[in-house]
């Protein structure tokens, strides 16, 4: 029995080589490009959202005669959510010779195991949602431009405690590295302007139950509830905070904003309020082709993410466009060196350390509708 | 069965080693010399997990923990002391053992069955603390920059040096693990596994070799747990959750429990499965459930398990109740032999 | 505050408890674990969502199609990782669930896609207010169907037919056998009713928390396991205890101890409970 096992273990492992044969080189015309996200898993509805931006940015741009005269073609690779799977994607990827640059991963962790790999390859790692500080600074190949909770939290600590006068403020954050960032940033800067964390509370990924936190959160009498979560989770805690009868501002970054969040939500998040750099209202014609292309191809409203994702592949475009070649190098010189960029979710301008600075509007849901502040 | 002559077998043996020697050229792809990789670290870990559920009989669903508690005190330890890895990875090894030996003395005197959602609390409650305690773990935040490690100004940044390193370190866990087997241990383990009363008659200190096996198995995985860590150099707590526990013991069960080479062609294949049907984007979750379902269904003891391992040699693997064959294997498990 | 976690907790607990009978039954009856169980529920969830949202906003439909569903998984999951596996050792049949809860995830997310959907609420006003805490309809129905169901159960193994074969059968299964009862039947029937109680569940909880999704299954269903062994995995009122009694602590150890450690408190309860008292607190001594 053994011997049989270790004749076909070898059997599999020369099969194996074999299929190192046929790791193909691109061909002239054409330019590769990759996409990692979580097609499965937890966070599958964000990855689903990240592939159906990139196609469609990169189904335009082809339409459009592509970029540098090539079309591209792009590969993707589903990460789970799982940093394991992310850094076995980055791997075939840069070792992939046709392949130019990355699009990913959502999470932050995904991200930031994947980075040595990209680092190391030299290959532009694009991640349009990766808002972990430590993420960008960590190589010069990483780049993001959700905008770093860095500087989303003191526009959201302002709007609460200069705008809204709220002084005694109650956190409630999903246990992950991006909910740590976030709620860590709102807490420094609320406290910076005088306001005051009167409870803070986490719950973990998988949550659908949060009638204890709320109701501890409550005991702290809170002026608002701030939710560091994702829109689905937030509508859970709203419409469970509705139930428990206990009526109370509620305030969150702008992962909140979708379409989602009132339609699970229901009225219970009416009033709730958050921040947008991309609004699919907005009268912006690009927004608006944007918003309706995709409503038509998919039959739902893109969401932030979603529109981040696209960005991305406009702005990755807009760099080989600048470095007149797909060389790794020279597109990563000039993604670093894009000033101004106009995408769906707001100007975009790089800094040293490669993420991005937003500008932030504020928005209120008004009778289910997202309206923008004034 | 085709019966191989030992001399072929040799000569089989050699081939294999210098397929493995040569695999990194072979590949010249640095994916797959990546993937080889991980296969190696998955070997120990399957191997070490087989060394409780195939040779002792007992389960575990907390290696997953027991492999994330490794490559944390290997990574938390380097960065914070700045000690080279060939430090930290024993020391991982130690500490890791060490929490075995602990959780293994509380309750490997429950019967078996019970033994499974103690592991499996203790997984989680390991999870937990991980991401709590944000002064030494860094919480969700995960640890980045792990340091590779080096020997006397040799780097292993490369991935084919750091597949050597793997390599040795998988050839020589499974090599002992062989050893083991055929050892006096071995046997005290086997005779546990096929019948503790009896083990305990003939003068076998049952509940002290249990521990044994538990705290070796825990120690190289561990050992795996650092190997890990400085290899892909950022670990978060969501590496190491329930999943892995089970991933782990899927290898053990798909590739054959209680055999040496079963864990190995389990991590083999599991490993290359996902990476193989990676073309089939979101649906390659669905074929992975479906071909495990397959395989355990047409092979249940596992490719390369021994079959009957639970069951008397005389004793058939199947039987219908209408026949009324009586069937002692069923009830080996669920008793356990002791209260 | 204390009597508003208390309600929380209860509520809570009912949906554990309810989870804890199905691990309870087939644990009675194989001593196996089938840890497609929060998959199980999920579809069953995805089945009411249907009927509420597409044909007719009718709790107690959905809870019928939610109850059907479980039981054809149910009975599935039994013919192939167990009845085929029966004999061979325990770990096989095991990662065959495994297999299937990884199946049934991915199959959902194909099929209705990856997006959390929302599910109408039903009987969500307030009953009564006690001490402060609001108690919905919902919630009173929730903790009424638990005890019902422990009734019913208790009614049907103590007071049928198929009941008594299936205490034969979880007593012994060879003497059963040789005394005529159709074990391979009773064991069929008694896991697809683990199924549909799994599935019915799932409709409750996607009505209570108003959202579904193709990966909603595996919290509840570590937390159902949980509950079981803590009251006892052999008895099914120990089950529905434990569900309750774990209920409460998450939701105390939450108020008194701190959100992010709320399932560790659990967790470290389950395992001393499993040191002192193994066969948990109803269970009966193990029988050999």
């Amino acid at each position: 029995m053994q011997n049989r096992m270790i004749a076909l273990l070898s059997a599999v492992l020369v099969l194996v080589g074999g299929a190192s044969l046929w790791a193909a080189g691109g061909t002239d015309n054409t330019i590769h490009i990759a996409l990692t996200a979580p097609l499965t898993g937890d966070y599958a509805e964000y990855g689903v959202n990240f592939q159906r931006s990139v196609q469609m940015g990169i189904d335009e741009i082809n339409a459009q005669g592509g970029v540098l005269g090539k079309k591209y073609v792009l590969s993707v690779g589903d990460s789970r959510g799982d940093p394991k799977e992310s850094v076995s994607l980055a791997q075939k990827w840069t070792s992939d010779p046709s392949i130019v640059a990355e699009i990913g991963d959502f999470t932050s962790s995904c991200c930031l195991a994947s980075q040595p790999i990209y680092d190391a390859a030299g290959m532009v790692q694009l991640s349009p949602t990766a808002s972990a500080t430590t993420f960008t600074p960590g190589s010069v190949w990483s780049f993001s431009i959700v905008g770093t909770q860095a500087y989303e939290q003191p526009f959201m600590a302002d709007l609460a405690f200069n705008k809204l006068k709220i002084k005694r403020m109650a956190i409630l954050f999903i246990n992950n590295d991006w909910g740590m960032d976030t709620q860590k940033f709102f807490k420094e800067n609320f406290e910076k302007i005088g306001g005051k964390i009167v409870a803070v509370e986490s719950f973990f990924q998988g949550e659908k139950d949060f009638n204890a936190v709320l109701t501890k959160l409550k005991e702290s009498k809170p002026d608002a509830l701030y939710m560091a979560t994702m829109y689905n989770d937030g509508a859970l805690i709203s419409l469970q905070r509705q139930k428990m009868g206990w009526d109370i501002p509620v305030l969150g970054p702008s992962s909140l904003y979708s379409t989602e969040l009132t339609k699970l939500g229901g009225s219970s998040v009416n009033g709730l309020y958050t921040n947008v750099s991309f609004f699919a209202k907005d009268t912006d014609p690009r927004v608006q082709a944007y918003v309706t292309g995709f409503q038509k191809r998919f039959g739902a409203t893109p969401n932030f993410h979603a529109a981040l994702a696209y960005d991305a592949i406009y702005i990755l475009t807009e760099a080989i466009r600048r470095a007149g070649s797909t060389d790794k190098q020279a597109i990563r010189d000039a993604l670093a060196g894009i000033k101004g960029f106009q995408g769906l979710t707001g100007t975009i301008t790089f800094t040293p350390n490669r993420d991005a600075i937003k500008g932030y509007k504020a928005v209120q849901v008004v009778n289910g509708d997202f309206k923008l502040l004034k | 069965m085709i019966s191989i002559s030992r001399k072929y077998r040799l000569v089989l043996q050699l081939c294999v080693g210098l397929l493995l020697i040569a695999l990194p050229y072979l590949l010249g792809n640095q994916y797959f010399v990546r993937i080889a990789t991980m296969i190696g670290i998955y070997v120990v870990l399957a191997s070490s997990l087989n060394l409780i559920i195939g040779f002792t009989g007992m389960y575990s669903l907390g290696h997953g923990a027991f492999y994330g508690i490794g490559a944390y005190a290997s990574a938390i330890l380097s960065l914070s002391l700045h000690w080279p890895f060939w430090v930290t990875m024993p020391l991982a090894g130690l500490f890791t053992a060490m929490v075995g030996a602990f959780l293994g003395l509380a309750t490997l005197r429950l019967r078996q069955t019970f033994l499974v959602f103690g592991t499996l609390a203790f997984g989680e409650i390991v999870r937990i603390l991980i991401m709590n305690w944000n002064s030494l773990t860094r919480g969700p935040m995960g640890i980045p920059g792990i340091p590779v490690p080096s020997l006397f100004g040799f780097s292993f940044k490369n991935f084919s040096n750091y597949y050597y390193l793997v390599l040795v370190f998988a050839a020589l866990v499974v090599f002992l693990i062989a050893r083991l087997y055929r050892s006096r241990v071995g046997r005290a383990w086997v005779a546990i596994r096929e019948d503790e009363v009896a083990a305990s008659t003939m003068g076998v200190p049952v509940f002290g070799y249990k521990v044994l096996a538990f705290t070796i198995s825990c120690l190289f995985t561990g050992l795996a747990g650092a190997f890990y860590g400085h290899f892909v150099r950022y670990i978060s707590a969501d590496q190491f959750g329930m999943n892995e526990s089970f991933l782990i013991l899927t290898m053990v069960a798909l590739g054959g429990t209680g055999s040496i080479i079963g864990p190995v062609i389990g991590a083999v294949i599991l490993m290359l499965i996902p990476e193989l049907f990676r073309f089939l984007a979101q649906y390659r979750s669905v074929l992975y459930g479906a071909i495990l379902i397959l395989v355990i269904v047409v092979k249940p003891e596992g490719l390369a398990g021994v079959k009957g391992l639970f069951v008397p040699p005389s004793g058939t693997a199947r039987f219908h109740f209408r026949k009324q064959k009586i069937d002692s294997a069923a009830e080996g498990q669920a008793g356990g032999g002791a209260a | 505050m204390f009597t508003q976690q208390l309600v929380n907790g209860i509520t809570e607990g009912s949906l554990f408890a309810l989870i804890a009978i199905s691990f309870s039954l087939v644990w009675g009856l194989l001593k196996l674990v089938n840890f497609a169980m929060g998959e199980i529920y999920m579809f069953g969830a995805y089945a009411g969502w249907i009927v509420v949202s597409y044909i007719t906003p009718n709790l107690f439909l959905a809870l019928l199609a939610g109850f059907a569903v479980g039981w054809g998984l149910g009975w599935i999951v039994e013919k192939v990782a167990f009845k085929a596996l029966r004999g061979v050792p325990h770990i096989a049949s095991l990662v065959c669930t495994i297999g299937f809860s990884f199946l049934f995830k991915e199959i959902a997310a194909a099929i209705f896609g990856a997006q959390t959907k929302a599910m109408p609420s039903f009987y969500s006003s307030t009953a009564l207010v006690v001490a402060g805490a609001n108690v919905s309809w919902l919630q009173i129905f929730m903790v009424a169907l638990a005890a019902a169901m422990m009734l019913l159960l208790q009614l049907l193994f103590y007071g049928t037919k198929i009941g008594l074969g299936v205490r034969a059968v979880a007593l012994d299964y060879r003497t059963a056998g040789l005394m005529g009862i159709k074990v391979d039947r009773v064991t069929s029937i008694a896991f697809s009713l683990s199924g549909a109680l799994a599935a019915f569940v799932g409709v409750l909880a996607a009505i209570y928390y108003n959202a579904i999704n193709p990966y909603m299954g595996f919290v509840p269903g570590i937390k159902g396991f949980t509950a079981a062994v803590f009251g006892g995995i052999t008895s099914i009122p120990g089950a529905i205890l434990g569900g309750y009694l774990l209920g409460i602590i998450e939701n105390m150890s939450v108020q008194f101890v701190s959100s992010g450690y709320k399932d560790f408190v659990s967790y470290l309860l389950l395992i001393v409970f499993l040191l002192f008292r193994p066969n948990g607190i109803l269970g009966k001594k193990a029988k050999l």
